[in-house]
């Protein structure tokens, strides 16, 4: 969950909106049931020796990403150490700006 | 979100940004690693170490001098770590670093983060900006999806 705090500063700043809806989308996957109820995946924050983990760990090793589907986010994750290609990153549409401004209303 | 630290004098910062702003670490710039440590996260951070209201703190820290219109989904956003922590955090020794990891994580924005892990960054962190004052670098954020 985003805090009020990040709610409130994405209300107020456009560009701030991906990111925090970003930021709900990962969780939102990591409380999927079919996630939670698989015990080869864990949440890649628990137990992370350092704040760069990937979202998602499978077996304990594997790293995934969810990220919005466009060229840069795929480009950043994919030169992260833990993603080695294109299978790790979990993909979602890009939202449209209207349906951000909606959401942080 | 990839939120990583780096440190970068104005010559190097423009000319990262005429580039298109790739990785840092593709003009030789070093740094820190991380997820999530975003704008607000790092507001809440000032907060903590300094008497600043957290709204200015957020007001400051969310702002894109480099860009005009910043766009996640078109790539990275260049922001800037308030001045106001970076004069505060090497100021903190190692045991008020570990309270001050405590009390961040308390504050919600670094909800799941491992203790260690955010002790490291808060080292690390002070590192570099020791480092940037002695050196007349800006501490800057590349922030992408």
């Amino acid at each position: 969950m985003i805090t009020p705090r990040q709610f409130e500063a994405a209300r107020a700043t456009p560009w701030l909106r991906a990111a925090f809806h970003q930021k709900d989308t990962v969780e939102e996957t990591l409380a999927d049931p079919e996630v939670v109820g698989d015990p080869n995946t864990t949440a890649g924050k628990s137990g992370a020796a350092n704040l760069d983990a990937p979202d998602m760990l499978l077996g304990g090793r594997t790293g995934v990403d969810v990220i919005p589907d466009t060229p840069a986010s795929r480009a950043a994750h994919l030169d992260r150490g833990y993603i080695e290609g294109p299978d790790q990153l979990v993909t979602y549409p890009v939202p449209t700006a209207q349906f951000l401004a909606e959401i942080f209303a | 979100m990839i939120t990583d630290m780096f440190a970068a004098d104005a010559v190097r910062l423009r000319a990262l940004n005429d580039d298109g702003l790739p990785h840092p670490s593709t003009h030789g710039l070093r740094s820190i690693a991380a997820r999530d440590v975003d704008p607000v996260s790092l507001a809440v951070l000032e907060v903590l170490l300094t008497d600043v209201a957290v709204e200015e703190a957020v007001a400051e820290a969310v702002r894109t001098p480099a860009q005009e219109a910043p766009d996640l989904y078109a790539g990275p956003v260049l922001t800037f770590v308030n001045a106001g922590l970076v004069r505060a955090l090497p100021a903190v020794d190692d045991a008020a670093l570990e309270i001050l990891a405590t009390d961040w994580i308390a504050n919600g924005e670094l909800a799941g983060a491992q203790h260690a892990a955010v002790v490291d960054w808060l080292t690390a962190a002070r590192s570099l900006f020791r480092d940037a004052a002695a050196k007349d670098r800006l501490i800057c954020v590349w922030n992408c999806l």
